[in-house]
């Protein structure tokens, strides 16, 4: 896959001289750079980076869904917005800007992040990079990932999960990561990837991506998510599911997800407007319990169960969870159900150290 | 300013005024049989606003478009006018009278409102500010940027599809779901609707499941209206303006919503087959999604409660109710 490459870069004056900052544009010579004071007061033309500084706090948890079970997940943003471009993405209805933001004061991250490590150190965390932005495909340019799986390694109550539609691994495959970081991968057949996520890399390139991490003795995630219902999608998803396992050890999965493609109301016209081609607002779709529109239930339900079933072919013992759903959706199809957030939470700590203790 | 605007009262020769020329006119749709009666009745009561164009000798209408049509139609050869020199009125001046003439007479349709904001944006390019903070509250419109941008986009529209959203009082939000179709769509949509009465929520719900079915399925409006149901719903004379659109409407959303609406029938099929007491109900969850169903029952006594609860009972020890709820789970 191509690598980003932004038409113009807004850089805020107070970090200006950071070496991340330097170390960044040194990546784009050539493309024009323009010093401000508050690049949030700059509109920026589209496919515009803007480099500053965080001022907020960095880790926030999971906003999940409200009347769906969620897994108590916690995330933290060096980026803001996404290179990608995915047809479906809910950044587009939420992220009233068109550009790019690489947040600079990673060692303020590393600091709160640790703190609230060690205060807490009686809880677990699963901490992910992938909620306001793809947590690999600036990682070519910022080289992000070395520093924070690092700090990571060192961590006993968390483990940090990059969750990824690219193949960009080069900087994971060299580090010492002490199986305190899962890589994972959006996983979506072929014509999907093609039709509605075309900056992404090829499955093939992503399975190539992720045999590599679990060589360097990474646990993976698979994240069947959104699941996208359209003519054939039963053959294509049981073709991709195949496949993964061609490349990946099921051994080595920490965890998959499955989640059907939601999304707030308002992004349907986003999607007409800036994807006319694309079919995936035509499902069976029904505004759901959290205000989102989702399939309707027995789709959800059908969709949950065939995938779960393709997964048991190659895989013994797999922790498969459902994204945003209902307690009597995981019953279904899962065959058992969290009372709440904390209960998953509980279930994807065993999990973690039940892999942990096991081994790479 | 002044307020006072010179212009010298005359009569002036009907053939010389170019009614071709409109570039103060903002007028959509030009259903003169009103006001020709009023001028055969009584006269024409008001003069008209005309502007000199020496070179062409001949007039342009400032103000009173329908009224010169309707004397042109009346055969009179000349009008009473205000008529001004060519350099007396620049022409966004010429056409602010007779948008302020017009607005304080009466309201403005949707299409009229696009077109006098498409003449400010782009013919006479007034400032999109000015547009926004001053045009619009003057037209009944929320002073923002996309306003003005839905409302300029309805330009694109065809003159027969103008014509539907104007004669059928057609809000913003349904006029801009046209432009979502392609031309020959849009024409063909318009046949269509012309020979039903549809209220603004069921003319959505057409549009919006329609253009859905398009995408889906990559066939055109046409292609989606040929379904036999719908030809049979519109050739069926017997049936009333309201019940035909009530089933072209479920007829649409069953082709968009297939899985949605089998369940749907299904349920309510299994619970008309419930044999419940005169006045009970049992709804399922709304769209389908939540857990809880909902029992209604209304009694006047202890002895109808009662009946009511052994009713209960007896329709929750049935493998019908089972089969019903289990229901929202099968595709």
């Amino acid at each position: 896959m191509r690598q980003y490459r932004p038409e113009k870069i807004y850089i805020e004056r107070s970090v200006a001289d950071k070496e991340t900052t330097l170390q960044i544009i040194s990546k784009f010579a050539g493309i024009p750079v323009h010093y401000v004071d508050d690049p949030r007061n700059e509109h920026g033309e589209k496919n515009s980076l803007f480099i500053g500084k965080n001022m907020g706090s960095f880790i926030k948890r999971c906003p999940g869904a409200r009347n769906y079970i969620c897994c108590n997940y916690y995330i933290i943003n060096l980026y803001n917005n996404c290179p990608l471009e995915c047809s479906y993405c809910i950044l587009q209805d939420y992220i009233n800007n068109s550009f790019v933001t690489i947040y600079v004061n990673v060692e303020d991250m590393l600091n709160e992040v640790g703190n609230i490590l060690s205060k807490n150190k009686e809880t677990f965390y699963r901490i992910g990079t992938g909620e306001l932005g793809d947590s690999l495909a600036l990682d070519g340019i910022t080289e992000y990932s070395r520093t924070i799986i690092s700090f990571f390694a060192r961590q006993k109550n968390a483990l940090l999960e990059l969750k990824t539609k690219t193949d960009m691994v080069g900087n994971l495959l060299d580090i010492e990561h002490n199986s305190r970081t899962v890589v994972s991968w959006s996983i979506n057949p072929e014509k999907l990837i093609k039709e509605e996520e075309p900056k992404t890399a090829p499955l093939e390139q992503r399975l190539i991506a992720a045999r590599l991490c679990q060589r360097a003795g990474y646990f993976l995630g698979i994240h069947f998510d959104p699941l996208i219902v359209y003519p054939g999608w039963e053959d294509d998803y049981r073709d991709i599911i195949m496949r993964i396992y061609q490349y990946i050890d099921p051994k080595g999965i920490m965890w998959i997800s499955l989640g059907t493609l939601r999304y707030p109301p308002g992004l349907r016209a986003v999607i007409r407007d800036r994807f006319p081609e694309s079919r995936i607002v035509t499902g069976e779709f029904i505004n759901g319990n959290d205000g989102k529109m989702r399939y309707i239930k027995a789709i959800r339900k059908d969709i949950y169960s065939k995938i779960i079933s393709y997964i048991k072919r190659y895989d013994s013992d797999p922790f498969i969870y459902l994204c945003m759903e209902s307690k009597d959706m995981w019953q279904r199809t899962i065959g058992w159900r969290p009372e709440d957030d904390y209960d998953l939470d509980v279930k994807f700590q065993q999990r973690v150290r039940k892999l942990l203790n096991r081994g790479r | 300013m002044s307020m006072y605007i010179p212009g010298n009262f005359t009569s002036a020769a009907i053939h010389k005024i170019d009614t071709e020329d409109r570039e103060f006119i903002f007028a959509f749709q030009t259903d003169i049989s009103a006001i020709k009666k009023s001028i055969e009745a009584v006269g024409l009561l008001l003069p008209v606003l005309l502007r000199k164009r020496p070179a062409e000798d001949s007039y342009q209408i400032i103000s009173g478009f329908k009224r010169v049509l309707a004397c042109i139609e009346l055969k009179m050869t000349s009008i009473d006018a205000c008529v001004f020199e060519e350099d007396e009125i620049d022409p966004l001046k010429g056409f602010l009278m007779n948008l302020h003439e017009n607005i304080s007479v009466r309201s403005l349709n949707l299409v009229e409102k696009s077109i006098c904001l498409s003449k400010l944006t782009y013919r006479f390019k007034v400032d999109r500010c000015e547009i926004i903070t001053g045009y619009l509250p003057l037209l009944n419109i929320q002073p923002n940027d996309n306003m003005l941008v839905k409302h300029l986009k309805l330009i694109e529209l065809e003159d027969a599809v103008k014509k539907y959203i104007v004669d059928r009082d057609i809000p913003l939000v349904n006029a801009l779901k046209f432009l979502d179709f392609s031309r020959a769509d849009r024409i063909t949509l318009i046949s269509f609707l012309a020979s039903l009465k549809i209220g603004t929520n069921h003319l959505r719900q057409i549009l919006t499941n329609i253009e859905d079915i398009c995408i889906r399925d990559r066939i055109t409006v046409k292609e989606v209206l040929d379904n036999p149901s719908i030809r049979n719903i519109m050739s069926n004379d017997r049936l009333s303006g309201p019940v035909k659109v009530k089933m072209i409407v479920s007829t649409i959303e069953r082709d968009r919503y297939p899985k949605f609406t089998d369940i749907k029938q299904k349920i309510n099929e299994g619970l008309n087959g419930l044999d419940m007491l005169h006045g009970m109900k049992i709804t399922y969850p709304p769209s389908l999604e939540g857990e809880k169903w909902k029992i209604e029952a209304q009694f006047k006594d202890s002895k109808e409660l009662k009946n009511i609860g052994e009713k209960i009972v007896s329709i929750a020890e049935k493998d019908e109710i089972k089969d019903i709820i289990e229901t929202l789970w099968e595709t």
